[in-house]
């Protein structure tokens, strides 16, 4: 779905992340054209009394300040007016300043600034990432969009981040929800959600141009965005970036260098309805530890079209074509098209409830071939998915919202699935939102989960694909409090109860072999928190927390032995801490601290490391930026020792030219 | 016993029903007035973020004066708006005027979708606001995800003598940087 429509934070707002007030000149500006709205945007309060003040004088407006003039809406019709400080969810929101000022170059990178992500490198190419626990290098609870389009695969249900890519400067806003995504957001989102939205190519109008050389990487991305007419602009970019090697604990190479290059567009026209039509094309190739090479290509195109009425009614339509291969010669390939139509509208019922109500369907068919060690069968595969959804959020009292909603959503391998979720928010006063919910969100199964073959040597059990493999459920219980007390402080807690079933296990199936089945439950209890803190005007703290406690156990039908796990290696707590100066002569520090538990099995020690990067305008729009990563020494995130990577101080110097 | 629907069935019916209202849904764009309201509050704010030479001005207590240049979207929205606004010890005040050029006495002026002469101007400092997007003032608005936001040029206000405050751009949409000197 759109991730306008779909997205729980309006533009512009941003309570979790704090408003920042950093000092921006205009040179920093260009580079980070429309950006700096969210840097400096207000917060809840600022929001509030805007939206009150809509409905006064309009001479009341003169009281305003500028930033919450920004905010009013001014026909409110806004699509989704719920905003992110009305939000009944656990949302993180990464802005273009995070971005800007964290030095990294790739969207896994960039998905460290969410405090409720767990991060975890496990090559140079390859990621773990996860909410709420259940990480794995295949974590398959997470529904990840990019400007609308889902991108992980239902061979697994994971995300292949090696190929995720888009122009980092023109990235708006990551939205990251921990938890499930409730009803309004697509398939799989059973731990959280990730929706990369990109700007506007009306808000990419002129050049911008990035080299970036470093010890680990070196790289150079350039965009070009003209304007068409008064109500329509498009943009195209350019990037192509190369990884060297990791090193082993012992010093050894581990093989994992890679490169890529991708290329897009995206325009936007329009004015009483929105257009917008984009599209990447990218290709890789990647060493991949002692396997054959991998070489990975692909293109995708989206088009959308959205409209807002008077009547405080919307309309959005969204259709994407995607097409991916991934070949590793003699060891796996895989081809996949997809195909996916949706279409959301909203609008309001009586004075108090508003509701939002859609659906889509998308086809996948897929094509596999395997060589000695495993198999998907069939190897071919044709996937339909389609859901409608329905969500009421009634306004009980001024101060008080409920939300309703159910998904209802029909898969080739289980048929129809049902997923409600009910919320409730309670604001006291505009600074500040208490809010629960109890939803229910399942994993519907992956090609893996039916259909995986891992051929054994004669005499040795082989595993499948349980034919009879049914959804994981989740029922999670949240409850979360976000306030802002005053200006120059922000923070948000949540704490959740995961209750898993049917997740999956492995069972003998009596003939000596192995099948994927249901026999794993799980329960997860934990706490994110966040804040941000500006100490003074140039000076801001953002600090995160994650606690979360793990148990599982085997269904009474399970006959699986040994440890259950459910497929998750993750911390039981970590830890951020990130200062951004303002220093003389408009040159910025920026500091970021991480520090994450132990992890259980296969079992990587606890880390602290230290990212740095100073960066320098050396010329009216020309910044140079020197960066460090991991400055406190070498670590490994993720995998079994001795083979998996460890990440070593690294430094990069990188140049930002805006024309 | 009717059949019942493949949910399939069900999702392409309903996509086809949104299609329907799409076509049917009533298209009237008619200007909200909180629109004008809200930019006419801007007009009110904007002397605040903005330094201009000292020879703009007759005397230390001399008015800001705010002209909107041909036709007038604002009514008695503008005065409303600057009924209480003093821009550190100088009065605001509203004029409407017909054409704009350097002997029009304007340091903020409103000229609406008309691009600005800045010939006529001849380097004067004038804080010339218009309201399109892509426009050539220096400060355009734009209306933005049902917002009305606004684009600073920087550059041109420079080489009109006057200094944008880094708050102003903050809170811009786009800003225009300043060229090289």
């Amino acid at each position: 779905m759109g991730p306008k429509t779909r997205s729980c934070v309006p533009h512009g707002v941003e309570l979790c992340a704090g408003a920042s007030r950093h000092r921006v000149r205009p040179w920093r500006l260009s580079l980070v054209t429309g950006a700096v709205l969210q840097a400096i945007s207000p917060a809840a309060g600022a929001a509030d009394s805007a939206e009150s003040v809509a409905s006064r004088s309009p001479a009341s407006l003169a009281r305003l300040s500028i930033e919450e003039l920004s905010e009013i809406e001014i026909s409110s019709v806004s699509k989704r007016p719920e905003r992110l400080a009305d939000a009944a969810a656990s949302v993180y929101v990464i802005t273009r300043e995070d971005i800007r000022r964290c030095g990294a170059t790739t969207l896994p990178e960039v998905l460290r600034l969410a405090p409720n992500l767990q991060v975890a490198r496990s090559s140079s190419n390859g990621y773990a990432i996860s909410a709420r626990g259940f990480n794995d290098d295949n974590a398959n609870k997470l529904l990840v969009m990019i400007d609308g389009r889902t991108v992980y695969t239902p061979l697994h249900s994971g995300v292949f981040w090696d190929v995720q890519d888009v122009f980092i400067g023109d990235i708006e806003r990551i939205e990251v929800v921990s938890g499930p995504g409730g009803t309004l957001w697509g398939a799989n989102a059973v731990n959280g959600v990730i929706n990369v939205i990109t700007l506007s190519a009306k808000d990419t109008v002129g050049t911008l141009a990035a080299a970036i050389a470093g010890s680990q990487e070196r790289g150079l991305a350039a965009r070009h965005g003209v304007a068409l007419g008064d109500d329509g602009a498009v943009r195209v970019y350019a990037k192509s970036f190369r990884f060297d090697h990791h090193k082993r604990a012992n010093g050894t190479d581990i093989n994992d260098a890679w490169n890529r290059e991708q290329a897009g567009f995206r325009a936007d026209w329009g004015k009483a309805s929105n257009w917008t039509l984009q599209g990447d094309i990218y290709q890789g190739d990647a060493q991949a530890l002692s396997r054959p090479q991998r070489n990975t290509s692909g293109a995708n195109l989206i088009a959308r079209w959205s409209r807002e009425y008077e009547d405080k009614s919307g309309l959005q339509f969204q259709a994407y074509f995607d097409t991916y291969k991934r070949r590793q010669e003699g060891f796996f390939t895989e081809d996949l098209d997809t195909i996916d139509i949706d279409a959301q509208h909203h609008f309001q019922l009586g004075s108090a409830h508003e509701i939002v109500w859609g659906g889509g369907m998308r086809e996948q068919r897929d094509k596999t071939s395997a060589a000695a060690s495993f198999a998907f069968s069939p190897a071919e595969s044709k996937l339909t998915l389609a859901n409608l959804f329905a969500q009421d959020t009634w306004t009980i009292q001024p101060r008080t919202k409920l939300t309703l909603g159910l998904k209802l959503e029909d898969n080739s391998y289980t048929g129809l699935e049902y997923q409600p979720n009910v919320r409730i928010a309670w604001k006291p006063d505009g600074q500040a939102l208490l809010w629960a919910a109890v939803s229910r969100a399942v994993r519907t199964p992956s090609r893996l989960d039916r259909g995986l073959l891992v051929f054994a040597p004669p005499g040795a059990p082989s595993l499948l694909g349980g034919p009879d493999f049914k959804s994981e459920r989740l029922t999670a219980y949240e409850l979360g409090y976000r306030g802002q007390p005053r200006s120059d402080l922000s923070y948000s807690v949540s704490t959740f109860v995961h209750v898993y079933d049917r997740l999956r296990s492995v069972e003998p199936n009596g003939s000596g072999n192995f099948v994927l089945g249901n026999g794993v439950r799980a329960r997860t209890e934990g706490i994110e928190a966040w804040g941000g803190y500006q100490v003074h005007e140039g000076w801001r703290v953002n600090a995160g927390l994650l606690l979360q406690h793990q148990s599982f156990s085997f269904a009474p039908d399970s006959q699986a032995t040994g440890t259950a796990s459910g497929n998750s290696n993750d911390p039981k707590h970590q830890f951020t801490l990130r200062s951004s100066w303002s220093l003389p002569r408009d040159m910025s520090l920026d500091l970021a601290l991480r520090s994450v538990a132990a992890l259980p099995s296969p079992a990587v020690p606890g880390y602290t490391t230290l990212d740095a990067q100073l960066a320098w305008p050396i010329r009216k729009n020309l910044e140079l930026s020197f960066s460090g990563f991991n400055l406190l020494g070498r670590h490994a995130e993720f995998g079994a020792a001795p083979a998996r990577a460890e990440y070593e101080r690294s430094f990069a110097l990188r140049l930002l030219w805006a024309l | 016993m009717g059949t019942v629907m493949h949910p399939l069935q069900c999702v392409a019916a309903s996509i086809a029903f949104m299609l329907w209202l799409a076509v049917d849904a009533n298209s009237a764009q008619a200007a909200e007035p909180l629109e004008y309201s809200v930019k006419a509050a801007y007009l009110a704010k904007f002397p605040f973020y903005v330094d201009w030479p000292p020879l703009a001005f007759s005397s230390p207590t001399s008015p800001i004066v705010l002209c909107v240049v041909g036709e007038d979207p604002f009514g008695p929205l503008l005065e409303e708006a600057t009924h209480d606004q003093q821009s550190q010890w100088r009065p605001l005040v509203v004029r409407r005027i017909k054409t704009l050029s350097r002997d029009s006495g304007c340091h903020v002026a409103y000229v609406g979708a008309d691009s600005v002469r800045f010939d006529l101007l001849k380097g004067s400092p004038v804080l010339v606001v218009t309201d399109t997007q892509g426009g050539n003032g220096v400060i355009n608005f734009v209306l933005r995800d049902n917002r009305v936001r606004f684009t600073v040029d920087d550059d041109t206000a420079a080489q009109h003598g006057l200094g944008i405050s880094s708050k102003l751009l903050n809170v811009a949409l786009a800003v225009k940087p300043r060229g090289p000197r």
